[in-house]
């Protein structure tokens, strides 16, 4: 598909860098083909949760028509006011502990620099990927001693827990990123090492804290299995652990099932779609160039 | 470590005495330095002997007992024994295997709309928001979802049927065969925007002259994306690959859950998922313990890929 001539195209000063100016109209038809493609795939299934959510599970079985049915009994179903109050409950507080916890160590990590800290660091990246799974049955036994199964404490705890690793890794990366004479001058000026996070480091990091911020809301909101074990009471259960046990359940009217997901997703929806910018920030940060 | 106060109190020497007396508060200042150091690192170590530490020392103990969670009894090997001989366990093994080809699956598609968009399609910022957004939801909803659009007599069957399809048309999440494939796919699905964002990001900051010169010296599209922007995101790509293995190994549970709770017959259970069974649904923690070790062996030689990798001079957020 080369053509020799480009070899020879003069050096232009109008075309724009990056981007390609000469079109084929074949491969623009692909591409377009394939974008297309690409989108049904994608989206195909939000439009069947939604156009099967409004539908009564009469009509989902036998087909045809719309009602609202699914909505309406929603709530019987899937106390979801309640259960995204116990979710929001959740989230708060972890995220409150990993956001002073992470925010500490990565300080401490990336300006303080104890001995032996890039091995500690070392260990904290480790611990981000480790398999949950495979660690939750001591965990477990552990909140059991404490009394703390199927209370919040019990549950932020261990949300908490596994949050702070890869916020911490995200603090000391954005900490990294801060002049060392930013931090000396204060120290020079007479504050004190908590002064200087506390007024200095602190305020310059609040773009990073909204990014852990967004993550762990989307992370925690989302979770299934730390709830399934540690919130095992319907009163206290979040709305993912509801839809799980919902959906574990078997129930056999799917519509209810459909409208439910939707619910429990329009929470992440709407953080991601105002927040966007820092997910993706963040989630980018630890990767590539 | 050159304290900045340090060397400006050294040049003021010429002042003799009042020099010394601002050379001894750096040596103090590096020790007050030390001790706010450790006391800010104390809550995550704490956090982390708690959420990690303990729990880790704990479940290779008990990978050697058998019993209840509270009442343990050492049987030596006896656990590992019985799960390499249990053939769910192998099943569900070989299940993780099989996902793992997911990978370089979604890592060649994702690479493709990356490439694509970063050509400067109209609205890109669009496509990527909603190749991203089943990223972002929850994948009990997105479990749930599926687990009705590939029923039998679900969506996509009826989709293909449609179109002339139907003899590929197959009973996606109850058959033996096909269970843990609808659950792979369903992963990629999921999975892939984060693929996308990733390699757009890494795309999107390649410096331009780069790409200029070889469009200079006649490279084709194909040429230019194959040669030119996909080597200089190497990193990025590998990065990438480490962390979806991590994931398929380790954390699809819950769509394992939500879809097909491991059948039919046990047919699509996964390591997590046998941990879960034994460990919580069946009361064989040591079964549990032992698979747990199974599965973060696997996971220690990923993670030391990752951390190799984070080594590299172009890996963004260095350590």
């Amino acid at each position: 598909m080369s053509t020799p001539t480009i070899a020879v195209a003069p050096l232009s000063t109008v075309e724009t860098p990056s981007r390609r100016k000469r079109k084929q109209p074949l491969r623009s038809a692909l591409i377009f083909l394939s974008m297309v493609l690409i989108a049904i795939v994608m989206l195909y299934p939000f439009y069947f949760m939604v156009d099967t959510s409004l539908q009564s599970n009469d009509q989902f079985l036998h087909g045809g028509g719309h009602s609202l049915d699914s909505w309406s009994s929603l709530n019987s179903a899937l106390p979801w006011g309640r259960q995204m109050v116990n979710s929001g409950i959740v989230c708060a507080f972890a995220i409150v502990v990993i956001l002073i916890v992470s925010s500490l160590a990565g300080f401490s990590f990336a300006k303080l620099q104890f001995r032996m800290s890039t091995f500690v660091l070392l260990g904290v990246v480790a611990a981000m990927l480790i398999p949950v799974q495979s660690i939750i049955i001591p965990v477990y036994v552990n909140v059991a001693h404490l009394h703390l199964l199927n209370t919040y404490v019990g549950a932020v705890i261990v949300y908490a827990a596994l949050g702070t690793p890869f916020a911490t890794f995200l603090m000391t990366a954005y900490y990294r990123s801060i002049p060392d004479d930013v931090i000396e001058a204060g120290i020079i000026d007479g504050l004190s090492y908590s002064k200087v996070f506390l007024r200095v480091a602190l305020p310059l990091s609040v773009p990073a804290l909204i990014t852990i911020t967004v993550l762990q809301f989307i992370q925690i909101w989302d979770d299934l299995l730390v709830g399934l074990l540690f919130l095992q009471n319907p009163e206290q259960r979040t709305i993912t652990v509801a839809l799980g046990a919902l959906a574990a359940g078997r129930t056999t009217d799917v519509p209810v099932l459909m409208a439910g997901s939707i619910m429990s997703a329009v929470p992440a929806i709407a953080v991601y779609l105002v927040f966007q910018r820092f997910l993706i920030n963040g989630l980018t940060a630890g990767i590539g160039k | 470590m050159t304290d900045p106060a340090l060397v400006r109190s050294s040049a003021a020497a010429p002042w003799g005495a009042a020099a010394d007396e601002r050379v001894r508060p750096a040596g103090a200042r590096k020790r007050r330095r030390q001790l706010w150091s450790y006391l800010f690192v104390v809550p995550a170590v704490l956090g982390m002997g708690f959420g990690f530490v303990f729990p880790l020392v704990t479940v290779v103990r008990n990978s050697f007992y058998a019993g209840s969670f509270y009442k343990l009894s050492f049987v030596g090997f006896d656990n590992y024994r019985f799960i390499f001989g249990d053939d769910v366990f192998i099943r569900s093994l070989t299940n993780n295997f099989r996902l793992l080809l997911t990978v370089p699956f979604m890592t060649i598609v994702a690479l493709l709309v990356a490439v694509i968009l970063n050509d400067g399609i109209r609205g890109w910022k669009v496509y990527r928001s909603s190749i991203f957004l089943p990223y972002i939801l929850p994948a009990a909803g997105i479990g749930l979802t599926f687990s009705v659009f590939l029923q039998f007599n679900g969506g996509l069957n009826t989709f293909l049927r449609s179109v002339g399809l139907s003899s590929i048309a197959a009973d996606w999440l109850g058959s033996q065969t096909w269970a843990i494939w609808s659950v792979g796919g369903v992963v990629v699905w999921q999975q892939l925007g984060f693929g996308v964002v990733v390699f757009l990001a890494a795309l999107l900051s390649l410096p331009p002259e780069v790409t200029e010169a070889a469009r200079i010296d006649g490279a084709s599209w194909w040429q230019l994306q194959t040669k030119i922007h996909v080597p200089q995101i190497r990193t990025a790509i590998e990065f990438f690959m480490v962390t979806e293995a991590i994931t398929v190994l380790s954390w699809v549970f819950t769509y394992v859950y939500v879809l097909t709770l491991g059948g039919p017959g046990n047919s699509s259970s996964v390591m997590e998922f046998y941990i879960w069974k034994n460990g919580f649904a069946q009361g064989s923690v040591g079964l549990a313990n032992a698979a747990a070790v199974v599965v973060l062996l696997i996971a220690s030689v990923l993670i030391a890929i990752y951390l190799r990798l984070r080594a590299r001079p172009d890996a963004g957020a260095r350590l």
